[in-house]
């Protein structure tokens, strides 16, 4: 254990350090994404529209009660038997993070904007504001506030669940970690305590951007 | 696709939803007997104490299970102890959950207002003793919706002893699907699995959570 020069060398180190790049690629693509598709269902689920409003609430509730790791599997192993296009692992890794996140964000912006009290619109309209001012001005700032500390909660929760992507092969953080222990002086210790530090770094590193995002809004 | 394959292998998935029970009822309870004792640490008088607690939550929080449950499976025999894939899959799923009990148990410490302490340790009460009769049953009826948050996510998370071949839902619908090729109709098999286990305690928290949002 005391000569940790096989773990701590330029080699080594790049090679997890591009993992970390995968892991980060993965997450920000799958943020965006999930977040689009978030606000679109909360505004489906928030619809008049009853169809619209049903298939928005049968898609998040049903997500929810899903284990991720299943829609991973499903992504990758499931839908390129329906759609009939085989899918690279890196894009079923996505779709699968974005699908899934997708449900929960729009809960989290569906709250945020039914937390914006009905008086505050009504007073906008009588002032002689427009609709689109009136979402622009007033409902959006507030439910932004709003929502900021579960969007950051739940974006956190995105990063670490990116890990489970390495079971469909994708060579980020954690399957690279899986392969360098797997050589010699096959020692899995070290390699996952290093790991689970890039981890830990990278969720503070989001939780603390995500804070100071929060205090520029406010 | 065949659908026949569902039918034939029911039982496999139906024994695979008992371990996946299994698992999700023991890390249940290591994680709550966890968190009690880590949330007391986080809301100590001693300032060593808190930090200690704090130190557990945000460690624990902050890195992935899978990782977690890796080093457990294959860390641990490095150093020559040698536990079961399902004992290290309930030990890594419990203290996980253990950091968000914990949290879910301090924010409802922290929601019995402040006065009610003092009084009980004004009222000659040591710490113990006012946290027990007084504060702690306060905080109960306020920790129960984000517990059953976590045991929601407890839930859904046992499906990572798959990836240590323990065969739950997913792991047996995972092993069938390898094997036929129909992976189709056994993720949705495994999928039904899951919404039997989770809307039951979905609707379960509602209705608590109702009940004492009072």
């Amino acid at each position: 254990m005391s000569d940790l020069s096989w773990l701590f060398n330029r080699g080594t180190l790049t090679f997890l350090a591009g993992g970390l790049g995968v892991t980060l690629e993965l997450a920000a693509i799958s943020i965006v994404l999930s977040f689009i598709a978030g606000v679109i269902l909360a505004l489906a689920r928030l619809s008049p529209i009853r169809p619209l409003s049903i298939v928005a609430t049968i898609y998040i509730e049903g997500m929810r009660a899903l284990p991720v790791l299943l829609v991973i599997f499903f992504s990758f192993f499931a839908l390129p038997r329906i759609i009939g296009v085989k899918l690279e692992p890196f894009t079923a890794g996505v779709i699968a993070m974005s699908a899934f996140t997708a449900a929960l964000v729009a809960e989290i912006v569906r709250a945020g904007v039914l937390a914006v009290p009905k008086g505050l619109i009504e007073a906008a309209e009588s002032q002689g504001l427009s609709a689109g001012q009136i979402v622009r001005i007033v409902t959006l700032p507030i439910a932004i506030r709003q929502m900021m500390p579960a969007l950051v909660a739940q974006f956190v929760t995105l990063l670490k669940d990116t890990s489970l992507t390495a079971v469909i092969g994708i060579l980020e953080l954690t399957r690279r970690g899986q392969i360098v222990f797997a050589q010699p002086p096959f020692q899995p210790i070290p390699v996952f305590a290093l790991i689970a530090l890039i981890y830990f770094a990278a969720n503070f590193g989001l939780a603390q951007a995500g804070r100071r995002l929060e205090a520029r809004t406010l | 696709m065949d659908w026949s394959v569902l039918r034939e292998n029911a039982g496999l998935l139906g024994a695979g939803l008992l371990v996946t029970l299994e698992v999700s009822a023991l890390a249940l309870v290591l994680a709550l007997a966890l968190g009690v004792v880590v949330a007391t640490l986080r809301v100590a008088p001693s300032a060593a104490l808190r930090r200690i607690g704090t130190a557990y939550v945000e460690f624990l929080r902050n890195i992935p299970l899978l990782v977690q449950l890796f080093f457990l499976y294959f860390g641990l025999p490095s150093i020559g102890i040698r536990l079961d894939a399902f004992v290290c899959g309930v030990l890594a799923l419990g203290v996980y959950s253990s950091a968000f009990v914990a949290e879910a148990i301090r924010s409802g410490i922290a929601g019995v207002p402040k006065g009610q302490l003092e009084a009980g340790l004004s009222s000659g009460m040591r710490y113990a003793t006012a946290m027990r009769l007084i504060v702690l049953p306060q905080a109960i009826t306020k920790t129960i919706p984000p517990l059953g948050n976590t045991t929601l996510n407890l839930i859904k998370n046992s499906s990572l002893v798959s990836t240590v071949s323990v065969l739950d839902i997913l792991g047996t619908a995972n092993l069938i699907g390898a094997r036929t090729f129909e992976y189709v109709p056994m993720f949705v098999g495994a999928a039904i699995c899951y919404l039997i286990l989770t809307l039951p305690t979905a609707f379960f928290v509602n209705v608590l959570e109702r009940r004492y949002a009072r």
